[in-house]
C-alpha cells in the first residue's frame, strides 16, 4: 500500500516531554530498532555472527556448552515476540501461549520420532497444528476480553499440560526425547547459526507485518476498539488472526526448544512457562520489537545467573533449591516492572535521550 | 438518505432508545439535541452498528442496514466521528487517516481521499508524522473528522464534535462541516449538547429526551418552543 508510512520517519519530531514519552511508549520501542541507525545494527550483527568464535577464545573447552545455553535466548526471542504481537499489539491478554509452545515441541517429537518424518516437515506440521490450536482458542476468545480472557486462556494451559502428561504416562515415558534429529542440529555451532537466522528472519517478517494494514489494524484495536470497529475493522477477523500468528510463532519456538533440549516435556506447556513469556514482554516493553528482544535476553539470562549460585542455597537454617526460585523472581519482576516501569526496558533509550536533551539545554542556559 | 424508523435498543435490561424515528435527507444537516443520558451516543452506536438494534429499522439510501456489521455500513457510505474523538493515539496522523480508509484497498484512491481531507484541514498537513496522542484538542477533532472522511462517506455522523473544545476551535470545526455540506453535498447528522451551535448550522433538528424524540422541526420553530429554551438555551 503506497499510503503506508514507516514509523521511523517521525524521528524528526521535536523532542517530546517526559510525560508524553511515557504515554507514547507503546510504539516507540519498535522505533529504537530502526532509529539506532546502521552503525548499531552492524555492530550487533557482527557480534552475533562472531559469537561462536569469541566464545571459543573466551571459554575454551566449555565454549560449546556456553554457546548452547546462549542459543536458547534466540528461541525465547521468537516466543516473546509472539506473545507481544498478541498482547502488546493486538491487546489480547492471553496467558495461553505456553500451550502453543508445548504443542509445537510435542508435535515435532511425535512426527520425527514415532512417525519418522523428516525434520523440516515435522517443523512445518508442528507450526500448522499450533495454528489450529490458535484458532480453537482464539474463536471463543473473541467473545471475552480483559481479565476473563486471561483466565480462560490460562485454563487452556492447564488442559494442555494435563493432556501432554497423560500422553507421556500412557506412553510410559518421563520426557518425549527427540532421538531422530538431523546430525547438523546436534552441533552447537550449527544450531546457534540456524536459530539465529530463523530468529532474525522472523523478526524482519514480523516487523513488516506490523507495519502493514494488518499491523495497523491490531494497533488500532489496542488504541480504541470502538473506533477501530467504526472505521470498518472486522474485530473478530483481526483478533483471530493475531491468535493464529502468535500460536504459529510460539509453536515454532516450542519445536525449536525441543530441538535445542533434544527432548519435550509437559512443563513446556506449564503456567510457569506462560509467566516467563509474560515477564519477557512486560519487562522488555509491550508493543515493541526491541522490547521482545531485550525481555527475552533478560529472562533468558536469569536462570544462567542463578545457576552461578551454589545450590542448594543455605540461608540461616533454610536450604533453598535455586531452580525453584526462578518463577518467584519472574513474578517479582512482573510486579516491579508493572508498578515502576510500565513501558519496559525498551523505553530506556528514549528516556535517556530525553534526559540528556533536558540536561544539555539546562546547562546551556536555554529556555 | 438516512432514515431511522421506530428504533429501540439498550444495554442489558436497560432500554435507552424507545421507538426513535428520525431522518436526514440527502444534503441536509440535521442536529440531534439532548441532555446527558438522553440516548444521543446510543443512537450513534446503533446507527453505525456498534450496538445492535432490538426493534425498528435503519435505512441508508433505501437499503435496510440495521442487521449489517459496522464494516458493511462503512462500505455503504456511513462514517462516524466518535464521541471524545477516540483517535488511535499511538499511530501517526497519517496512519490514522489511512486507517479511516480501512475499507478501501486501492492506494491511489486512499491518496486522493487524503489530499481532499488535507485540503479541508491544512493544519494536519504539518503534523502528518506526529503521534495522534500529541495533538491538541482542536487538531484531534480535525483528525477525527478527517479520519471519518477518508472512507468517502455520503452520510457523516458526528457525536458531540464541540465537546471539550475552545469556542474559537468549535467555530472552525463547524465552519468546515458547513463547507463540506455546501461544497460536496455531504449529509450530516450531528449529535450535540451545544444546542445553540448545532442549531446554527442545522436545517432541521430533533430533541431527544429520555430515549424518545420529544420535539422536531427547523431551528426557528424549535427556538420558539418554550421547552427547548428552558432546557438548552438558558431561558
Amino acid at each position: 500500500m503506497a499510503a503506508q508510512q514507516t514509523p521511523g520517519s517521525s524521528a524528526s519530531a521535536p523532542a517530546p516531554t517526559m510525560a508524553r514519552l511515557s504515554r507514547l511508549a507503546w510504539v516507540r520501542g519498535a522505533r529504537v530498532l530502526t532509529q539506532g541507525g546502521g552503525a548499531t545494527f552492524a555492530v550487533v550483527a557482527l557480534v552475533l555472527a562472531l559469537l561462536p568464535t569469541l566464545f571459543d577464545g573466551f571459554f575454551g573447552f566449555s565454549a560449546g556448552f556456553q554457546l548452547h545455553r546462549i542459543t536458547l535466548i534466540g528461541i525465547f526471542v521468537i516466543a516473546a515476540f509472539a506473545q507481544n504481537i498478541l498482547t502488546g499489539y493486538a491487546a489480547q491478554a492471553s496467558l495461553g501461549n505456553a500451550a502453543f509452545f508445548g504443542v509445537g515441541g510435542y508435535m515435532l517429537a511425535w512426527l520425527t520420532n514415532d512417525l519418522g518424518k523428516p525434520y523440516w516437515a515435522g517443523i512445518l506440521v508442528a507450526v500448522g497444528v499450533a495454528a489450529v490450536v490458535g484458532i480453537l482458542v482464539g474463536g471463543p476468545a473473541l467473545r471475552i476480553s480483559g481479565a476473563y480472557l486471561a483466565i480462560a486462556t490460562l485454563g487452556l494451559v492447564f488442559v494442555t499440560v494435563s493432556l501432554l502428561d497423560l500422553w507421556d504416562t500412557t506412553a510410559g515415558r518421563q520426557n518425549y526425547d527427540l532421538s531422530n534429529l538431523p546430525a547438523l542440529l546436534t552441533d552447537d555451532h550449527t544450531l546457534y547459526y540456524t536459530i539465529l537466522v530463523i530468529t532474525v528472519v522472523l523478526l524482519w517478517l514480523g516487523r513488516n507485518l506490523l507495519r502493514s494494514r494488518v499491523g495497523r489494524a491490531w494497533i488500532a484495536i489496542r488504541d480504541s476498539e470502538a473506533a477501530a470497529e467504526a472505521v470498518g475493522v472486522n474485530l473478530a477477523r483481526f483478533k483471530l488472526l493475531a491468535f493464529v500468528v502468535s500460536a504459529m510463532l510460539t509453536g515454532l519456538a516450542g519445536a525449536l526448544y525441543a530441538t535445542w533440549a533434544t527432548t519435550a516435556s509437559s512443563s513446556m506447556a506449564s503456567a510457569d512457562q506462560t509467566i516467563a513469556f509474560l515477564t519477557m514482554i512486560i519487562v522488555g516493553g509491550l508493543g515493541s520489537i526491541t522490547g521482545s528482544i531485550l525481555g527475552a535476553i533478560f529472562v533468558g539470562f536469569l536462570p544462567l545467573l542463578l545457576g552461578q549460585l551454589p545450590s542448594p542455597l543455605t540461608i540461616g537454617s533454610a536450604q533453598i533449591q535455586v531452580s525453584t526460585l526462578t518463577t518467584g523472581i519472574y513474578g517479582m519482576l512482573l510486579l516491579l516492572a508493572l508498578v515502576f516501569f510500565p513501558s519496559g526496558l525498551s523505553s530506556l533509550g528514549g528516556r535517556g535521550r530525553a534526559l540528556w536533551t533536558r540536561l544539555r539545554s539546562r546547562a546551556g542556559g536555554q529556555p | 438518505m438516512l432514515k431511522v424508523e421506530r428504533v429501540s435498543t439498550g444495554y442489558g435490561p436497560l432500554e435507552v432508545l424507545r421507538e426513535v424515528s428520525l431522518e436526514a435527507r440527502a444534503g441536509e444537516i440535521v442536529a440531534v439535541l439532548g441532555a446527558n443520558g438522553a440516548g444521543k451516543t446510543t443512537l450513534m452506536r446503533a446507527l453505525t452498528g456498534l450496538l445492535a438494534t432490538r426493534a425498528g429499522a435503519i435505512w441508508l439510501d433505501g437499503q435496510h442496514v440495521e442487521r449489517l456489521a459496522p464494516e458493511r455500513r462503512v462500505r455503504l457510505g456511513l462514517a462516524l466521528v466518535p464521541e471524545g474523538r477516540d483517535l488511535f493515539g499511538s499511530l501517526t496522523v497519517r496512519e490514522n487517516l489511512v486507517m479511516g480508509a480501512f475499507t478501501r484497498r486501492a492506494s491511489a484512491e486512499i491518496e486522493a481521499a487524503m489530499a481532499r481531507v488535507l485540503a479541508y484541514f491544512p493544519r494536519l498537513k504539518d503534523r502528518l508524522h506526529a503521534q495522534a496522542a500529541s495533538l491538541s484538542g482542536g487538531e484531534g477533532q480535525m483528525l477525527a473528522i478527517g479520519r471519518a472522511l477518508m472512507s468517502q462517506p455520503r452520510a457523516l455522523l458526528l457525536d458531540e464534535p464541540s465537546q471539550g473544545l475552545a469556542p474559537i476551535v468549535v467555530e472552525a470545526v463547524f465552519d468546515v462541516l458547513a463547507r463540506l455540506n455546501r461544497d460536496e453535498g455531504l449529509t450530516i447528522l450531528l449529535v450535540e449538547q451545544n444546542a445553540r451551535k448545532a442549531l446554527g448550522i442545522a436545517g432541521r433538528a430533533y430533541v431527544l429526551q429520555s430515549g424518545t424524540v420529544a420535539l422536531h422541526g427547523t431551528p426557528r420553530e424549535l427556538a420558539d418552543t418554550a421547552t427547548l429554551r428552558e432546557l438548552y438555551l438558558g431561558g
